[in-house]
């Protein structure tokens, strides 16, 4: 291979997988320096793993962001699955990722192995990721430590869509109005998971529907348009 | 791998099952997985990820920390009543947690002088007027305990012994 001299990158350049990205992770302050997603280390340098564009969110913490569909399952993120198999012991879940993860039926709050939880093939469950290696199947729990359920389990009814991570990560920033801008218009109950699927349950068809376009319409929208799209959704909704 | 092990105290089990146990149950289980996955991959970490060049980096493989996400798991006006206890308990361990970060780098200390001096004069000065009033010494030092009660609680009276038939 002939050695290329490597382009000076710097925080917002587009990047490919393999790109060195040393010296721009290297401008400031050295003594500490968070690598997220999309950048992995190769000996002394550190090397891009996904095409995107370097970003510095915060002091110091570099991350390669970039539209994305397909999720990579991460230990201890949140995600929404639909149970595909119920077999003998595990219960198989399609996250969205390359495999499906396994979910043991003893991971659920009151689960023993005589009482074991009401789960059929086609139910939608919010669950955290216990185990995620490269080389290894996910795993997903429905539990704290503690054996308590909190805000992890079955979710019941409702309404499942599937769209961008980047969407995801957009809505559930602590700044995005849009959640809160729908809370005060009409009751609903609502699970973002990481891999992209959102689950929705209002009190009617036609809140559901309304909700699940508002998501979806504010892929592209600033907060600004946000609140207003909510104040307007909500005076064409109550016509009806 | 054993020796290593052998030598540093665990917590039992029963223990850490207990309510009160929930950070160090939380920190043992992380202890022991790390524990795990270092044996697994002992053979895998080169020389110069132990060195110093290595510990300069943190790898954050997930964008929840980093952006600093909600859980996703939300209910408004009351659609799941349980849903929104959690989540009102979420907002108030948060907001604590901003609290205690504010003031650890403002470097105040958690009470203020004047706030120490109210209640201190408070409670001292009932213990003088207490100790002056009685001089009983034990009566005082309980006093300290209840202080935010009432300084004398209803006496009761002595016990009479019902006369014999």
């Amino acid at each position: 291979m002939i050695p290329t001299p490597d382009p000076a990158y710097r925080v917002g350049d587009s990047v490919l997988p393999g790109d060195d990205v040393s010296a721009a992770v290297r401008t400031g302050d050295v003594s500490k320096i968070v690598l997220g997603p999309g950048l992995r280390r190769l000996g002394s340098q550190v090397v891009v793993s996904r095409a995107g564009v370097l970003k510095m969110p915060k002091n110091n913490v570099f991350v390669v962001d970039a539209y994305q569909k397909r999720y990579i399952p991460v230990k201890d993120e949140h995600v929404v699955g639909v149970v595909t198999n119920a077999s003998s012991d595990v219960f198989r879940v399609d996250i969205g990722a390359s495999v499906t993860a396994s979910l043991s039926y003893l991971d659920f709050e009151h689960a023993t192995k005589k009482n074991r939880p009401n789960i059929q093939v086609g139910d939608v469950v919010y669950a955290k990721l216990s185990t995620a290696g490269r080389d290894m199947e996910p795993e997903l729990v429905c539990v704290d430590t503690h054996g308590k359920a909190g805000k992890l389990g079955k979710l019941e009814d409702g309404f499942l869509l599937t769209c961008s991570l980047n969407l995801i990560r957009k809505l559930l920033s602590v700044n995005c109005p849009l959640l809160q801008a729908l809370g005060q218009k009409w009751p609903y109950e609502c699970a973002f998971g990481m891999n992209g699927k959102v689950w929705i349950k209002a009190r009617s068809v036609k809140e559901t529907i309304a909700i699940g376009n508002a998501i979806y319409e504010s892929e592209l929208m600033d907060n600004a348009q946000i609140k207003k799209m909510c104040t307007n959704l909500g005076l064409v909704i109550d016509s009806m | 791998m054993a020796q290593r092990r052998a030598h540093k105290r665990n917590l039992s089990k029963g223990i850490l099952d207990m309510k009160f146990m929930k950070k160090s149950k939380e920190k043992a289980e992380r202890e022991q997985e790390d524990l795990e996955s270092r044996d697994l991959f002992e053979t895998d970490i080169t020389k110069a990820l132990k060195s110093s060049e290595g510990a300069q980096f943190i790898i954050e493989h997930s964008m929840v920390p980093i952006e600093r996400l909600l859980n996703g798991r939300m209910s408004f006006k009351g659609m799941n009543p349980d849903v929104e206890r959690l989540m009102e308990q979420e907002t108030r361990e948060l907001r604590e947690q901003e609290k205690a970060r504010e003031r650890l780098q403002s470097n105040k200390p958690e009470i203020s002088d004047v706030d120490m001096a109210k209640r201190l004069g408070k409670t001292v000065s009932k213990k003088f007027s207490n100790s002056n009033k009685n001089k009983d010494s034990d009566d005082s030092e309980e006093d300290e305990d209840d202080s935010e009660e009432e300084s004398s609680p209803p006496k009761r009276g002595k016990f009479l012994k019902p006369a014999d038939d």
